[in-house]
């Protein structure tokens, strides 16, 4: 089954640049409670045919149970 | 040859719940269903029955065409002069009931794609949904965990960041990557998850300062190569789920080699 990956993940992924960027943003991540943890002050820029794009990275909690 | 008609009439009535409820879960195994026998004999039977009386009602406002409750009877009955009458009442009237029973069977492989389909597209069986407790598929506790589907569509990250323990030589390591694709063995339990840009460390080699006070961060790491890497569940001692969301900015304009030289 496939994972959930959005066109924009599937893009960033595709770029090597970006995706090495995004790696080092999720495996050097300060432990902390603290959430939503962002990207630092330099966001990602995805480079393709179509041009350039700059993507903040967010590690987000579970689901929320609706109300 | 004798054939035990008023059985063979109760499994083509049947027949089309069991399709239907088959149809319509979402379930992660492919072997065979281990629900109790009681609870899937009502459910197809319950099937079986709205959809009868759906396509009844169809026959009626489309067709004209009535029930006749005591020929069925007389099919079901153990007494041959009724049975006889009663088949030979079927026979003449078999094109339409020959349209109905295959309708209604390509109906019950049909209609359950399109309400699960519809039922993920809304995300009426996201937890804590007002509806989920009748929509949401029990029996796929993975798919929930690693499609996101339990988020709204706000909120929905846009990938999964998968963090797994694997024992090797003897030795913990740390396996890092984007999930891509997962599968199930026959019983329903995750077999393998395909990651992408995967990392890997000794789990000894924990973040740590070096000696000018610096945090050692992705140093600690090392690639692995490959565009698919295979995780097999059964040999990860933890797994660790992350959902990442990407927020696009503006488009920036970068100068093409080719406009930089000229």
């Amino acid at each position: 089954m496939k994972a959930l990956k959005s066109k924009l993940a599937t893009q960033l992924l595709a770029d090597p640049a970006a995706s090495d960027q995004l790696r080092d943003f999720l495996v050097n991540r300060k432990p902390s409670g603290a959430r939503p943890q962002q990207a630092g002050a330099h966001p990602f820029l995805i480079r393709s045919a179509d041009g350039a794009l700059t993507v903040q990275a967010t590690v987000v909690p579970k689901a929320a149970k609706a109300a | 040859m004798n054939v035990a008609l008023p059985t063979l009439i109760l499994f083509i009535i049947l027949l089309p719940g069991f399709i239907f409820r088959s149809g319509l879960k979402r379930a992660e195994r492919t072997s065979i269903d281990f629900s109790p026998f009681g609870r899937v004999v009502a459910e197809a039977v319950l099937w079986a029955a709205l959809l009868h009386m759906a396509w009844l009602a169809f026959s009626y406002f489309l067709f004209s065409l009535h029930f006749e409750p005591v020929v069925f009877m007389n099919l079901l009955s153990s007494v041959p002069a009724n049975q006889a009458s009663a088949a030979q009442q079927v026979g003449i009237e078999f094109q339409p009931i020959a349209a109905y029973c295959i309708s209604l069977l390509i109906a019950s492989f049909l209609i359950p794609v399109a309400v699960r389909s519809a039922i993920s597209r809304f995300r009426l069986d996201r937890e804590g949904a007002p509806l989920s407790m009748v929509f949401r598929f029990h029996d796929a506790p993975w798919y929930y965990l690693l499609t996101g589907a339990d988020f709204s569509k706000d909120e929905q990250p846009d990938l999964v960041f998968i963090s797994a323990i694997v024992e090797v030589a003897k030795e913990a390591v740390l396996y890092v990557g984007i999930l891509d694709d997962f599968y199930f063995d026959a019983e329903g339990q995750l077999d393998r998850l395909i990651l992408q840009q995967v990392l890997r460390r000794p789990l000894s080699k924990d973040k740590s300062v070096d000696q000018n006070g610096t945090r050692l961060g992705n140093e600690r790491f090392y690639p692995v190569d490959g565009d698919n890497f295979v995780l097999r569940y059964s040999e990860a001692i933890t797994l660790n789920v992350q959902y990442v969301k990407l927020t696009a900015a503006t488009p920036v304009e970068v100068d093409s080699p080719r406009s930089a030289a000229s």
